[in-house]
């Protein structure tokens, strides 16, 4: 009985949340409106209670999931026996009811984060934020735990009346089957991989943070706070959003690339783009910040990007889980569509509603200095960036669009996404390369011309060079040039940078780049989050221009050759393993003649009480070298004959574009942590103070 | 607000105003080049996303045309030549049926599809031959449970 | 069994929730919804946002991406912006706050720049009755809970600094 009782549990859990969100959105809002501590305690308390609730409820369906509670339907089909124990924890997360109550959890417990960080501050923003958060909660539960799907229950909304009861609710993870299976179904053995115990959760993480600083942007409109308050106070809700959105889409990639076996990891899928666009948005965000921090401009915009972000979330999330757009990723069809469709609308509305009322107050402190400063330089920056958004955006709903209008479906694959964005992307290489070059302000043209100089040398040594190793190909050429100068300018502005300091404080060499990141943390960390761009950026113009691959079929004893590799199949391996059977074909590797290795490329086998499951999954071997990636599927074989038919890949440089992506990771934690230097003069300032005054 | 902001923008009022129309034009003529990108490679790579029915109604015209077709998998079709890599099979909506050819490698998934997006042309001779196929699967993450109210 | 378990949560949350509603809460009710001005919020935006770009200014001269005579006029504007926001912010403030009257402003500048580019802040953050410091958008002091924000004088309504006894305008008694 403990099954049904903790479906009872869990699910009165996520009620009770609703009600109390609900309750907290009136509250926080009407006591700030009237001024009513008493009531905002109320509310804040409402959603301590909201992140322990929720947290109850993940704890219930984790244990569910864990202990085998097969009577649980969520638990049946995400779930096995046989399954490990890993996949059995990630299934939180891995099918559509579990995934809303961990987007729900993370919601909440993010709330009560940002309301013990404010305790002491903020006091006339946070009841507002506090209620617009509640309310994003209020919609999530709603789906979770009152939501049904009228095909099936005849009812819209859960009623006393309606047919099945809770069993009818289309998000509830707590829904019970009218018997307990002996075992469940298990996850799709192509989903059994790491990734999927990362990947959702730092996408989610991403997602779910960008709510925070749109909620204080809703708050600084409705209270006509628009100075760069609200701007500052979520500043590492932004940048850490920002980071777990990156690291979203590096282990999407990653995933996609070891275990789908196409040999690549990106195909402009619409699930894709949703992780990608917001991410382009927010990236906007983060610089133009930078302009609204420094001249008090650009206040408008700021406000404007974080939406566009917080909407792209919500709607990758709704691309995922309508069906509406065809997509490998899709959850499958599910009738929650609309209910997302009408939550972004409502919230486009009201906060355009709230940008023309309040337009008055948005006054600008400052004009541009001049067309040539670092500010026009982050003007084009955000310019080229939501403009890739905005043409991902067209490409991956314009199917949906036009089929609404015309009736007919017209849809665009990845040679579109790759004629648009390339482009784009190259120019944005070129701009961090540039801008660096440039001060606030104003750049003296001729200053900036004696400093364009040196990297653009550089740049043409590249040029040169690559053209006598044989790049013929004017992409390659272009792309690895600008690849070059971008490092070049980088790798001055550190050498300048330091100089300067040793010439003013005496420091060594050391001392002085440390104290130049220290004290400029956020421009030099960021300097290191381009050179990781610039990294991901070599790594996936190598992949892509330059891939070759070949496949044949093989006797053993034969060989395979492509380019300077050699790769001669021993034979077939098979046997079982603890719940899959594996055929592998050993492959000794060559490289130029000398032995280096041997790739045993698998298909492995799975039982599965499920005749609808996946039965089988391919297991690619990979060889990676700085140089390429010698990537090899085993596509075919016949376990009679004891042939097999194999595709090899050689995938130039994309061991780069995992570098770059950990170079990112690491300059945004720089620029992330706390600054103990901040604290200290504080600390010093008070001192002084007190000292004066006593 | 403030009585700072007075002064400069009465001193420098005109300076001001000719400068913003420069960032004005500058920032519309990138906007107006990454849409005409945009429009254009759109216009070319356009794909229509057909039926079967769909297909067949017009068949004459998208002859030789990339078409994106997505229809039933006809599960007892499948016909696999692991040595050449070729995938062969029909997809079946109703009474239609149409043969799909595929070079390369099968999607693990395949057997278990419901349906097959295929993009590629269809030739003269009736067969389609596919370049990239996306198989679905039945609602991907939930297979139906056993005894299940799917 | 969980019936009754679901139903302790329910009055253990609605409790909890419930309470602060009953609680006798006193002054902090005025004060609840802060009275950071917006005006002096706005411009003590503007004055650390002049501070930086003067910073940034010398790191750009010194980096040389800016020539000299760029470097002195854009610097000589954005001094007197910073003067004319010290003067807006004393006027609000009381004479607690940075800077003078003009005259020796453009040393006040020099300071702060001197200051700033060793990386100290300057600001009086410590509590006028106990001395414990406080962050910089505090409205009560944490250890003795004296009001941090400036008081107005009950006469003239002209707002004093903290610690003042006496309004500067019309020299009425202030608590």
């Amino acid at each position: 009985m403990a099954d049904f009782a903790m479906a009872d549990l869990g699910y009165a859990s996520l009620l009770l949340s609703l009600v109390l969100s609900l309750y907290a959105a009136g509250a926080a809002f009407f006591a700030a409106r009237r001024n009513r501590l008493a009531l905002f305690a109320s509310a804040r308390n409402a959603m301590f209670v909201i992140a322990a609730l929720t947290t109850l409820a993940v704890g219930v369906l984790e244990w569910a999931l864990i202990t085998h509670q097969f009577r649980l339907e969520y638990v049946a089909i995400q779930t096995s026996r046989a399954q490990p124990l890993l996949y059995n924890i990630s299934a939180l997360w891995g099918g559509q009811e579990g995934s809303l109550l961990f987007w729900a959890w993370l919601l909440a417990v993010f709330t009560a984060i940002v309301l013990i960080q404010n305790q002491d501050k903020n006091q006339e923003l946070i009841p507002y934020v506090v209620s617009g958060l509640a309310v994003a909660l209020a919609f999530f539960l709603a789906l979770i735990t009152v939501v049904t799907d009228p095909s099936q229950s005849g009812t819209l909304i859960l009623t006393p009346f309606t047919p099945h009861g809770t069993q009818a609710l289309v998000g509830n993870p707590f829904r019970l089957l009218d018997f307990t299976p002996p075992d469940g179904n298990g996850l799709n053995p192509l989903l059994q991989n790491p990734g999927m115990f990362i990947h959702p959760v730092t996408q989610y993480l991403g997602y779910v943070g960008f709510t925070i600083p749109f909620a204080f942007a809703m708050a600084a409109l409705f209270t006509r706070r628009l100075s760069d308050v609200w701007i500052r106070t979520t500043r590492r809700w932004t940048l850490v959003s920002w980071l777990f959105l990156s690291l979203g889409l590096l282990f999407g990639m990653q995933w996609a690339y070891t275990e789908l076996g196409w040999g690549g990891y990106w195909g402009w899928d619409a699930v894709e783009n949703a992780s990608l666009m917001p991410w382009l948005t927010g990236t906007a965000f983060l610089h133009s910040v930078m302009i609204q921090e420094r001249r008090g401009m650009l206040k408008l915009w700021n406000l404007v990007l974080v939406m566009l972000t917080f909407i792209l979330s919500i709607l990758g999330t709704f691309i995922t889980r309508s069906g509406v757009i065809q997509s490998v990723h899709a959850f499958g069809v599910s009738s929650l569509g609309p209910w997302f469709l009408g939550f972004l609308g409502l919230t486009l509305l009201s906060f355009l509603y709230l940008l023309f009322n309040r337009m008055g107050d948005l006054k600008e402190e400052n004009e541009l200095d001049s067309l040539l400063s670092r500010e026009s330089s982050f003007l084009l920056n955000n310019l080229i960036l939501v403009g890739a958004a905005f043409a991902t955006l067209w490409g991956t709903i314009f199917p949906m669009i036009s089929e609404a209008i015309t009736g007919k479906k017209i849809t665009v694959g990845a040679p579109f996404f790759n004629q648009v964005n390339g482009p784009i992307f190259l120019a944005l290489i070129v701009l961090i390369g540039i801008c660096p070059l440039i001060g606030w302000r104003r750049a003296t043209a001729e200053n900036l011309a004696r400093n364009f100089l040196r990297p653009f040398a550089v740049s043409l040594v590249a040029l040169i060079g690559l053209f006598v190793i044989g790049v013929r190909e004017w992409y390659g050429l272009v792309a690895f040039s600008a690849v070059a100068f971008v490092l070049a300018t980088i790798g001055l502005e550190y050498y300048r940078g330091t100089l300067a300091r040793m010439r003013q404080y005496g420091e060594n060499v050391f001392l002085a780049l440390f104290n130049l990141v220290n004290s400029n943390r956020r421009r030099y960390a960021g300097y290191i989050v381009h050179i990781g761009v610039i990294l991901g950026v070599v790594g996936i113009a190598g992949s892509s221009f330059y891939q070759v691959d070949t496949q044949m079929n093989l006797k053993p004893g034969d060989s395979v050759t492509l380019k300077q590799y050699t790769l001669q199949f021993d034979g077939l391996q098979i046997y079982p393993t603890e719940n899959h059977q594996v055929v592998a074909a050993r492959l000794n590797v060559s490289e130029n003649g000398n032995r280096v290795g041997t790739l045993s490329p698998e298909k492995d086998y799975y039982d599965s009480p499920d005749p609808n499951q996946s039965q089988s999954t391919t297991e690619v071997a990979v060889r990676t070298t700085a140089l390429e990636d010698l990537y090899v599927i085993l596509a075919g074989f016949d376990s009679k004959a004891g042939t097999a038919t194999v595709k090899v890949i050689i995938n130039p440089l994309i061991v780069w574009l995992w570098i770059g992506f950990g170079t990112l990771v690491a300059g945004t934690l720089i620029a992330a942590w706390p600054d103990p230097r901040e604290a200290r003069a504080l600390a010093r300032a008070r001192v002084k103070e007190a000292l004066a005054n006593a | 607000m403030s009585t700072i902001a007075a002064p400069t923008a009465g001193r420098v009022g005109t300076v001001k105003s000719g400068r913003q129309w420069k960032f004005l034009i500058g920032g519309l003529l990138i906007l107006g080049a990454i849409a005409y990108v945009t429009i254009s490679s759109f216009q070319t790579n356009a794909i229509y996303y057909l039926t079967l029915k769909e297909m067949y109604a017009q068949q004459n015209s998208i002859l030789s045309q990339p078409v994106r077709i997505n229809a039933p998998l006809d599960k007892t079709s499948i016909q696999f030549d692991d040595k050449t890599l070729t995938l062969k099979f029909n997809l079946k909506d109703g009474d239609l049926v149409l043969p799909v050819v595929y070079k390369g490698v099968k999607p693990d998934t395949f057997e278990q599809g419901e349906s097959v997006v295929a993009e590629g042309k269809l030739g003269a001779d009736g067969v389609f031959q596919a370049s990239t196929i996306l198989v679905k699967c039945p609602s991907k993450y939930e297979s139906a449970a056993p005894g299940s109210n799917q | 069994m969980i019936t009754i378990l679901i139903a302790l949560i329910i009055i253990g949350a609605v409790a909890f929730v419930a309470y602060p509603l009953f609680r006798r809460t006193d002054e902090l009710d005025v004060a609840f919804v802060g009275n950071t001005d917006p005006l002096w919020e706005g411009l003590v935006t503007q004055r650390d946002a002049t501070y930086s770009a003067i910073k940034d200014l010398e790191n750009d001269h010194a980096m040389g991406k800016l020539s000299d005579g760029d470097y002195r006029s854009l610097r000589a504007k954005y001094e007197v912006k910073a003067v004319a926001l010290l003067q807006e912010l004393d006027n609000l403030n009381g004479s607690k706050s940075n800077g003078r009257s003009g005259a020796a402003s453009d040393d006040s500048i020099e300071r702060e720049v001197g200051r700033l580019r060793r990386g100290t802040a300057n600001v009086s953050l410590v509590c006028p009755k106990c001395g414990t410091p406080h962050a910089a958008d505090d409205v009560f002091c944490a250890k003795c809970g004296t009001s941090l924000r400036g008081v107005r004088c009950p006469s003239c309504g002209r707002r004093a600094s903290l610690g003042d006894k006496f309004c500067g305008k019309c020299g009425a008694t202030i608590r």
